[in-house]
């Protein structure tokens, strides 16, 4: 008996889920024909049938990732009013995309075409939802090609492969998209494609679940660029030099050692150099000064503080609820992490496993983060993995691997944590799957589901996670960490990882992320690696050869100052703190701990109030509200003759003028004024005899210096 | 999972059988040992998924309980009761059928149904000769839902989600319609008292109507599925109860009076139709998963779980004597339940 029930339940089990049968070759396939087809003609795409709430009464899962739900929709769902058995012609399935009813989509299938006569015979057949193979992958050629010339035809085909070891030419099935369509176009019916701009871009694949990214390079120009001789400081500078080589783009020269001094400095301390250490470092003649320089300040007080400021805003941390102690507590746990070079792995892991009161144990504020396990799934995803989970709330992941059971598996895994001000383990906490209506499964996404009496859900999560055989882990942050530093990640946005959306420089992202782990997950590691290479020591200046290249790193990026940074320079420059709520005189900005601190001059240059990601708040000054205001307003204005500021004590001091505009240029553009530049301020200045009006020329050239992009950007 | 697949078992040998024998066109044999009824589950789960006959969507017990009406895309047919042997099919030129009701003295029965997307159509035949008395056609999309206020008055709910209430001595138009679902209306459920009336569908939510007025009296929202059916308990003094079907997996009882959702029931699988035992002492619903189950409403407690058949279980009636079950769906699957 037990053998029999054991048999029965294999059958019941094998055929519930639409497993490969050994059916007839015409047997028309819901699952590896029919749904291929729904996906060609648009039906179970977001904005048709695919939405979340369906369309027209009419739900389908988003691309057929939900090949059951799909079957049970088009057969089952209200009496099976959408097959007609006794009538198949008559089908509201085919009369409506044939458009022979009132379809809102429009005729988006011919009556006599190759979809109407699949769907027709499907349904004579029974409208089953039996399958005779299923799918194992999709061949994609090419996945990447380069041309030499624009409108190069390239013809795109899909191969499916099944588990019977069979395969089929699907390309009639499979839709090809151009990311950006003004760039590549792709013929549907005869899937070729041709690229209409010179650079690199994708186009994705899509067919059944499954989603590919092609890549199509036209080289930016027609030269034979040679790199060979190009000067490397590391490895990353050879994977930067063999695509640019490859793209025939002629990188831009070195930037000079002020320049260098400057960019580095924000980048590592969020300030600029002193005049004083401006003049030092361009008197220093070592050969290694730069290095020297990295060292440095990869040891100061100003670089703590202002990583510090770059992990609060990676974590979002902010008072919750007007609790502000658990926010300064969570604060100083980050700066200590940051000055003792705690390695990130240690850090993730620490937060990963927080437990005890929020006002005593900083990383327990990790969970009083957000307001449930949803989106703390959602914000360590994101975080951790630099992957957007969100979109599997509601359907399998469209454009990635993320499914239903992965998102709510891992908010399964957050939902036994007890999220109070003391915040513990909660054993009986779940949350609820909405496909299932059942409480979801704690799983690690897109490997296994953790048993369902697991206790230690977020260990298994974090040692997952902070493995070194994770994909996603140090990816995510060597990728922040670069585009912190070089303005553009090498997956952007970051938290966006997924295969459609691939890194402009794989093998790179990989060496750095091997690299990091390698050493020991040290963040000032991989930030000195970074600082230390020709690439990121370019000029910012493009040249003819590059100036079309915004993703290559030919030349360095102007890049907006942050709000916080900017307030600071302003403050630096001008001798004059701003003020920043209650908190003491001289604050500066960049060590607040709430991001909504009161503050004009932080409102009028952009902030980041940590609700959501700041990754993609754009920098300081960078929209025209901000910049007019700057211009015009009282931030720079009330300012820069007030009494104490730099400008008011060297008129005091008896300052020459042309010490001012000197003292001026290096405090602020952290540069001596070129010949040019110091000829036509003293040739200003000669000409206005009074005191007076010198003294108002001298305000309108401060005024001038500060707003000017040199100043407001890092380049 | 192992004792689902144990309980499935032990039904399939009991009760799937007796449902071919019954109805005489199975070809499941009399059960005389286990090998039998592992092929026959086999057997019963593939052709679940191989439909060669359009699914029984609604079906009714003759006043006299000796017959059961069903329709299906493929029209009204007669069967006999408890043998379920095809009788006859009764001539409608209404397609796509979906409710089927007999009114109060037994002498008519209501069907509705239409072409999809395109008319919503009502047909009013003679019972037990099946001739039409009339036929209405003012919906624009399948009519969902029928119910009779009494001998002349009917209203009838629609996937273009209107009710409409039709007086049949009178006109081919409606007296009354009723807007305000967002979505297709699915079910319908007359209160004692012949005045109120109650509704719901797609839209998740249970309407209250007051039929004197034509206006709406609340809408009660607590599904969050959309809602397949509805049922008004029998036998209970003071307020009116009413169980409601719905995506969301769970049967809820209301006093739509005023407006109180009394308490829920929450099945391991989706319910499509619900009918009372006579005594109101429980409920019945029949599920995505072909099984019955048996809900005590005052416990909130599923009682039983009974196999019925393969697919979708789409109509579920009580006989008016013997208290067993009569339950339609895939594949033409009509059958009777024994609790």
């Amino acid at each position: 008996m037990k053998t029999l029930l054991q048999s029965l339940t294999l059958i019941v089990a094998v055929a519930s889920v639409g497993r490969a049968e050994d059916l007839p070759e015409e047997t028309v396939d819901f699952r590896n024909d029919l749904i291929p087809m729904f996906t060609k003609h648009g039906c179970n795409a977001g904005a048709c049938h695919g939405a979340a709430i369906g369309r027209g009464g009419f739900k389908l899962s988003l691309y057929g990732g939900d090949p059951q739900s799909d079957f049970e929709a088009v057969v089952r769902q209200i009496n099976g009013r959408r097959v007609n058995l006794s009538n198949p012609e008559e089908s509201l399935i085919l009369l409506k995309p044939a458009e022979y009813v009132e379809h809102g989509g429009g005729a988006v299938i011919d009556d006599e075409g190759d979809s109407a006569q699949l769907l027709i015979d499907w349904i004579k057949q029974g409208a089953g939802n039996r399958t005779r193979r299923d799918l194992s992958s999709v061949e994609i050629t090419p996945r990447k090609r380069v041309a030499k010339s624009l409108g190069e035809p390239v013809t795109l085909r899909a191969v499916a492969h099944y588990s019977d070891g069979t395969s089929r030419d699907v390309t009639r099935w499979t839709i090809f998209s151009a990311e950006d369509p003004s760039a590549v176009d792709v013929d549907p019916e005869s899937a070729v494609s041709k690229v209409l701009r010179r650079g690199r871009h994708i186009v994705v694949a899509r067919y059944l679940s499954e989603v590919v990214p092609i890549e199509l390079v036209v080289q930016l120009t027609d030269a034979n660029v040679d790199l060979s001789d190009e000067p490397r400081n590391n490895f990353i500078d050879d994977e930067i030099l063999e695509s640019l080589a490859t793209l025939g783009i002629t990188p831009s020269p070195p930037c000079d050692d002020a320049t260098y001094l400057r960019r580095v400095y924000l980048d590592l301390t969020g300030r600029l150099p002193s005049a004083e250490r401006v003049n030092e470092f361009l008197e220093d003649s070592r050969t290694d000064k730069r290095k020297v320089l990295v060292d440095e300040l990869l040891q100061v007080e100003e670089f703590n503080e202002y990583w510090t400021l770059q992990l609060a805003k990676l974590l979002r941390i902010r008072p919750q609820q007007d609790d502000t102690e658990g926010a300064m507590i969570y604060h100083q746990w980050v700066a200590e992490q940051i000055e003792n070079d705690v390695s990130y792995k240690q850090i993730a892991r620490a937060l990963i496993m927080a437990t005890g009161d929020t006002h005593e144990f900083g990383p327990a504020n990790f969970y009083r983060t957000d307001t449930g396990q949803r989106e703390q799934a959602e914000f360590a995803s994101e975080l951790f993995m630099g992957s957007r989970l969100r979109c599997a709330n509601c359907h399998n992941h469209p454009l990635d691997r993320w499914t239903q059971d992965d998102y709510h598996g891992l908010a399964a895994i957050f939902a036994k944590v007890e999220r109070g001000r003391v915040v513990g383990e909660k054993p009986n906490g779940q949350t609820i799957h909405p496909r299932t209506l059942e409480p979801a499964i704690q799983r690690i996404p897109g490997e296994q589901f953790l048993a369902e009496n697991a206790t230690d859900g977020r260990r298994q999560l974090a040692n997952w996670l902070t493995d070194a055989s994770n994909p996603y882990f140090a990816k995510a942050i060597v990728n922040r960490l670069w585009k912190r530093m070089v303005g553009r990640g090498l997956v952007e946005p970051v938290d966006d990882f997924r295969d459609t959306n691939p890194a402009t420089h794989p093998a790179l992202l990989d060496k750095l992320a091997e690299d990091f782990a390698a050493n020991g997950y040290s963040l000032r590691h991989t930030l000195r690696l970074i600082a230390n290479s020709t690439t990121y020591a370019r000029s910012a200046d493009a040249i003819v050869e590059n100036k079309d290249d915004d993703r290559f790193y030919s030349h360095a990026a102007r890049r907006p100052l942050e709000a916080e940074v900017l307030s600071d320079a302003i403050s630096d420059v001008l001798g004059i703190s701003a003020k920043y709520g209650s908190e003491p005189e001289g604050t500066r900005a960049v060590m607040l701990v709430n991001p909504k601190t009161r503050s004009t001059a932080l409102d009028v240059l952009g902030r980041c109030g940590r609700e959501e990601s700041c990754e993609n708040t754009p920098g300081a000054g960078g929209g025209l509200p901000q910049k007019l205001h700057l211009l015009n307003g009282a931030l720079l204005n009330a300012r820069i003759a007030a009494e104490g500021s730099r400008l008011n004590e060297m008129f005091s001091a008896g300052k020459l003028p042309k010490e001012i505009v000197d003292a001026f240029y290096l405090t602020a553009l952290n540069r001596p004024p070129s010949a040019r530049e110091r000829e036509h301020w003293e040739r200003q200045l000669a000409e206005l005899k009074s005191n007076d009006a010198q003294r108002a020329f001298l305000e309108d050239f401060v005024w001038g210096l500060m707003t000017c992009e040199e100043f407001v950007t890092n380049h | 999972m192992i004792s689902l697949q144990i309980s499935l078992v032990l039904v399939a040998t009991i009760t799937t059988p007796s449902f071919a024998q019954q109805t005489g066109r199975g070809t499941l044999k009399q059960p005389q040992s286990t090998d039998v009824a592992q092929v026959d589950a086999e057997r019963s789960l593939k052709s679940a998924r191989i439909a060669t006959e359009s699914p029984i969507t609604a079906a009714a017990f003759s006043p006299d309980g000796k017959s059961v009406v069903a329709v299906s895309q493929s029209g009204l047919h007669v069967y006999s009761w408890p043998a379920l042997k095809r009788q006859r099919m009764i001539e409608t030129s209404a397609s796509n059928l979906h409710c089927v009701e007999f009114s109060p003295n037994g002498k008519h029965i209501a069907i509705g149904g239409g072409n999809p997307s395109e008319d919503g159509i009502v047909e009013l035949l003679s019972w037990p000769a099946g001739e039409l008395l009339t036929r209405f056609d003012d919906h624009s999309d399948s009519v969902r839902s029928v119910a009779w206020l009494n001998e002349t008055r009917l209203l009838t709910a629609s996937i273009d989600r209107e009710i409409k209430l039709w007086n049949l001595e009178m006109s081919t138009n409606p007296i009354l319609t009723l807007e305000g679902h967002s979505r297709s209306v699915h079910a319908l459920c007359l209160l004692k008292d012949n005045k109120t009336l109650i509704s719901a569908g797609i839209d998740q939510s249970v309407r209250v109507w007051d039929l004197k007025s034509g206006k709406l009296i609340r809408s009660m929202n607590q599904h969050i599925k959309p809602i397949h059916a509805l049922a008004m308990r029998p036998g209970v003094d003071g307020l009116p109860m009413i169980a409601s079907a719905a995506g969301d997996r769970t049967i809820r009882f209301w006093q739509p009076t005023i407006g109180r959702m009394v308490r829920y029931a929450r099945l391991d699988a989706e319910p499509l139709d619900i009918a009372w035992l006579h005594d109101g002492s429980r409920i019945v619903a029949s599920c995505v998963d072909g099984q019955i189950r048996v809900v005590d409403p005052d416990e909130v407690k599923v009682t039983q779980t009974l196999h019925a058949m393969s697919g979708w279980a789409y109509t579920v009636a009580v006989h008016p004597e013997d208290g067993s079950i009569l339950v339609g769906g895939s594949n033409g699957h009509l059958g009777r339940v024994i609790r």
